[in-house]
């Protein structure tokens, strides 16, 4: 049964980092030699003054450019209306998942909690958002008690099928539920982790497998590079 | 006590070079993630190697920890991550077969009790030509599997 199915071309999300740097191994070897002479020439003005075009890396990241996201209403785990105003003014780390999943959302939670800690240095307002694609057995208080259990201040989101549909939409975000294995009750969803920026548009998407320095690392060049690019 | 008696039983199976013996097989690494209370399922890890000479299979596994034990993989496809099951996992000889966060790990359905950082508990594992090996996993915090500049 399927409760939301976006076409797959419209996937944003869809190519690991891992690929696009696998298959351009050349590109890569020149993007870091034309670094390292960057640096070598201008020092620090190369970060302060970065060229137009994002880094490599980042180009398997951003979004081709920010999309706001819509009106939307939904509730956190202590029962707070989370709306599109819960977005802005600080960044936001969005991820998709359940709490009755063994592998995936634990990993990418344990993730975004060592990204969250390093944030901790930073003096960027950010949050961490975990929705749920389970709204039938992913109660408040179960919401609460699994991301509060990663960090303290997670933030669990929860809404029925048709008050999840706008974000779901607007994010490109996908959701099957499969076919019961063992009574399991697995489903299928988008395993990117999405950043919010504090005007409440989706600026980037984070595809497993997930590191945590990669992450934190690319979340200060995106800053940077919307600072320069963004009109 | 149990514990006790069953691995007494693996170790005279041992002994008498029965099927009980997969001795080539090397297990390391074996660790569960705790989970957050009350969660219906875990996963478990581990790093499995065929060191002999005869090819072999790990098809299944079981615990008296929890209400199932299946052999899982966490499959990245199209933007989405997907559970398939996996009836068996090869093991030619020479090879080995890493279960990590995102990948191949035995889902544990049912714990029996809470799992918690510290306890140690044992699976057994099941290859395809009838052998068994008991496994201690250790229980560790969830960041234990957290990749931080390529490494865990």
């Amino acid at each position: 049964m399927r409760i939301h199915l976006v076409p797959m071309n419209r996937i944003r999300t869809a190519a690991p980092a891992e690929d696009g740097r696998g298959s351009r191994p050349w590109s890569v070897a020149v993007a870091l030699m034309l670094v390292a002479l960057l640096a070598g020439g201008f020092g620090l003005t190369l970060t302060q003054h970065g060229a137009t075009p994002p880094a490599d890396g980042l180009r398997h990241v951003l979004w081709p450019e920010p999309r706001p996201i819509p009106r939307f209403a939904l509730s956190d785990h202590t029962g707070a209306a989370f709306d599109r105003s819960r977005l802005l003014g600080r960044w936001t780390f969005l991820f998709f998942g359940y709490t009755s999943c063994p592998d995936v959302c634990p990993t990418t939670l344990a993730v975004l909690a060592d990204i969250a800690r390093s944030r901790g240095s930073l003096d960027v307002p950010a949050q961490d958002v975990f929705v749920s694609v389970d709204p039938e057995r992913d109660g408040a208080q179960r919401l609460g008690a699994y991301v509060r259990y990663f960090r303290e201040d997670f933030i669990g989101v929860h809404g029925f099928d048709g008050a999840l549909k706008p974000l779901l939409e607007a994010l490109n975000v996908m959701v099957v539920r499969e076919p019961s294995a063992g009574g399991a009750g697995l489903i299928s969803h988008t395993s990117a982790i999405m950043l919010v920026d504090p005007q409440a548009r989706v600026v980037a998407a984070f595809s497993p497998p997930h590191d945590a320095g990669v992450i934190v690392r690319q979340f200060a060049e995106i800053r940077q590079y919307l600072k320069e690019n963004d009109s | 006590m149990k514990a006790n008696a069953f691995l007494t039983l693996a170790a005279l199976a041992g002994a008498f070079g029965s099927a009980w013996a997969q001795s080539d097989i090397v297990v390391s690494e074996p660790w569960i993630r705790e989970a957050p209370p009350g969660a219906p399922a875990l996963a478990g890890y581990m790093r499995v190697e065929n060191r002999g000479s005869a090819a072999s299979a790990l098809s299944g596994a079981r615990s008296e920890a929890f209400g199932m034990v299946m052999i899982h993989q966490s499959v990245h496809e199209g933007g989405m991550a997907r559970m398939v099951h996996a009836d068996r996992i090869d093991l030619p000889p020479g090879e080995a077969v890493s279960f990590e966060p995102g990948g191949y790990h035995l889902m544990l359905m049912s714990p029996m009790r809470e799992v918690k950082r510290g306890d140690r508990i044992e699976i057994v594992l099941e290859f395809s030509d009838g052998g068994m090996r008991p496994v201690v996993f250790d229980v560790r915090p969830p960041g234990a599997g957290v990749r931080r500049n390529g490494d865990r």
